[in-house]
């Protein structure tokens, strides 16, 4: 009886350590598709800081160069920063696509060998993100 | 064939309970919080249960899972935290059989040396154990993965701080 209690208690502890390891690549799938949209979302930085230029320009009808001359050269120093983020992000969309692709497959495999518990939420947003890390890569392809 | 129909209710979050019925393990399905249904089947006129829950960190290779893990949720930060409370609970009976039974386990909230839970059995019962205890074990065990988890940062960031101010 109590050998059997002890294999069964044996197997949870399995279980448990499968469960674990599922929500740990769930996470890291979640924190690599960040970093894959983190091209797309620094292109558009950019574009947002010159937005903000053009838009500061025209409400104060170009009198912010009278009290702020280095204004557009303040503002360019910002958007050559953005560039380089843009360019890094850009350059390595593939790695952090493929982490993030891989660490949600092995979440959805880890999870679904749970007999226990369907942990339906988490392999429903883990499919999620392989479609989202994947149309992040494609359209940080696009910018680049 | 007789057959035994077990519902248990009210386990507390990150518990997995371990059920067997005649030594034989009896698969368990979550049915919703807290909720687990399961079955079995036997010739026998009485049998004989046992259920026992462990927190994570009682297994035997707690250390390794413990590491690996740590590893991997780059030292601890994406890693899901151990339950606070390592509450464990044994309950044993022996249940006599007809055609049909069934049996619910009907956890109470933890409290150290009470019952584990109220046994509901229509066909009677016959209790050998039923209590809910800390498990030490499991509870130094989770101080010391937090206490390796706090040096390895504090490691981090001075190795971080150090390094930051050679490149100055």
């Amino acid at each position: 009886m109590q050998r059997s209690r002890v294999s069964a208690l044996e197997n949870v502890s399995v279980r448990f350590f499968l469960v674990r390891l599922g929500k740990i690549f769930f996470n890291l799938s979640a924190l690599f598709l960040v970093l894959s949209f983190c091209g797309v979302l620094s292109f558009f930085a950019i574009a947002f800081l010159f937005l903000i230029g053009i838009f500061v320009t025209i409400i104060t009808l170009g009198t912010v160069f009278s009290f702020a001359p280095d204004f557009w050269n303040n503002l360019l120093s910002g958007t050559a920063f953005f560039a380089d983020v843009t360019n890094f992000f850009v350059q390595y969309r593939f790695v952090f696509t493929g982490v993030s692709v891989a660490a949600a497959v092995a979440a959805i495999v880890l999870l679904s060998l749970d007999r226990r518990e369907k942990h339906a939420a988490r392999t429903v947003f883990a499919a999620i993100f392989i479609v989202l890390s994947l149309i992040g890569a494609f359209v940080a392809g696009g910018l680049s | 064939m007789k057959e035994i129909r077990f519902k248990i209710t009210g386990l507390p979050a990150q518990s997995s309970p371990a059920l067997t019925a005649d030594g034989t393990p009896v698969r368990l399905k979550r049915k919703g919080y807290g909720l687990y249904d399961g079955c079995f089947r036997t010739e026998k006129e009485v049998a004989e249960i046992a259920l026992s829950a462990r927190p994570e960190l009682s297994g035997r290779m707690w250390w390794l899972t413990a590491l690996i893990t740590f590893l991997l949720s780059v030292f601890g930060i994406f890693e899901p935290p151990y339950g606070k409370k390592c509450f464990a609970a044994d309950l044993g009976m022996l249940l006599p059989l007809k055609e049909d039974n069934e049996i619910e386990l009907a956890f109470r909230a933890p409290s150290e040396n009470g019952r584990a839970a109220d046994v509901f059995a229509p066909n009677g019962y016959t209790e050998t154990e039923n209590i809910c205890f800390t498990d030490k074990k499991a509870k130094r065990r989770r101080r010391i993965v937090f206490a390796v988890k706090v040096l390895s940062w504090l490691c981090i960031a001075f190795a971080a701080v150090c390094l930051t101010a050679k490149g100055v």
